[in-house]
């Protein structure tokens, strides 16, 4: 069980922070991996949210109604890796591909506290960043490191 | 878990089979679906390009993909014919233990029940879209099957 690396992404689909930890097979230029996973991800997007149950919502007095709920990605399990999924209602994308066996441990969770508490503390807080600039924070980067590799599932 | 829908592609991303198996299955037209598996096929092309450990060939493609309100298991045959099945999830529970198993032997058996019921079929054209109402009666005892072993 590993982390492989770790993509943000703004809701423009550039690419803030792109972290390798212990990927092992590397694409010929990350820049276009980086736009074939934006891309990969907004069409999931919307698969999820088409494919996503009718909820029977409470009785109206006139019988059930069917509501439509929205789906949110959290993670899909290929063939040899997994991809962690987590969007922010202001749409920045956190995304974590780590190794395939992590059950019962809660990897969304980690990103969610990516975000709130390295991202808004170090990048949000930093007056000299500038939104929707890659990040190149030290302090931010070392924060993110220290905390990833801490993580049960790095080893 | 109640399985939802059930998609077979062919090996160019065009649906050749849809059905839903319960009431609360997104009810959308027949061009949505056929849209939805296009879209799954070019999402699968691009997971595989994207593997961190392995070229696109090594790596076999979206197993399992869970969203808040569903999950999706799916598998490619050898032909390269895929299958993908959905089931709800409640989003604050857990899946219960053996429940990915379960759902890749769902599809499993789907698989089987294809080669044995379409394939097997003279009539059958490959990768022309299915309608075989022996095939059809047959899902249905393996969706009660599974849904009863999931209740």
């Amino acid at each position: 069980m590993t982390v492989y690396c770790l993509y943000i992404f703004n809701r423009y689909g550039e690419c803030l922070l792109y972290r390798v930890y212990k990927r092992t097979y590397a694409p010929r230029d990350p820049g276009d991996e980086q736009k074939n996973m934006y891309g990969m991800l907004f069409a999931m997007r919307n698969f999820c949210q088409k494919m996503s149950p009718a909820q029977a919502a409470e009785s109206d007095g006139k019988g059930l109604t069917q509501r439509e709920v929205q789906a949110h990605l959290q993670y899909y399990v290929a063939g040899n890796y997994a991809l962690h999924y987590f969007e922010t209602p202001t749409g920045l994308r956190f995304i974590m591909t780590t190794g395939t066996q992590f059950t019962g441990f809660d990897v969304n969770q980690c990103l969610r506290r990516i975000h709130a508490r390295l991202y808004v503390e170090y990048v949000v807080s930093n007056a000299l960043y500038t939104p929707g600039e890659p990040i190149q924070s030290a302090l931010f980067l070392e924060k993110l490191d220290a905390y990833v590799k801490a993580l049960p599932i790095y080893e | 878990m109640g399985v939802q829908s059930f998609f077979v592609l062919n090996k160019a991303g065009g649906l050749i089979m849809q059905r839903s198996y319960s009431d609360r299955a997104p009810r959308l037209t027949q061009n949505d679906y056929i849209h939805l598996a296009s879209t799954f096929h070019s999402m699968q092309l691009l997971v595989r390009e994207l593997s961190p450990v392995s070229n696109a060939r090594e790596c076999g493609g979206i197993a399992r993909m869970e969203a808040t309100t569903f999950r999706l298991y799916a598998m490619i045959a050898a032909t390269g014919v895929e299958m993908f099945v959905t089931c709800d999830a409640n989003p604050a529970t857990a899946p219960a233990a053996g429940a990915h198993d379960r759902m890749a032997d769902f599809l499993k058996e789907a698989y089987i029940s294809y080669t044995d019921y379409v394939l097997k079929n003279p009539f059958y054209e490959i990768d022309m879209p299915i309608k075989s109402e022996p095939w059809d009666a047959h899902l249905i005892k393996i969706v009660d099957k599974y849904n009863r072993v999931g209740s």
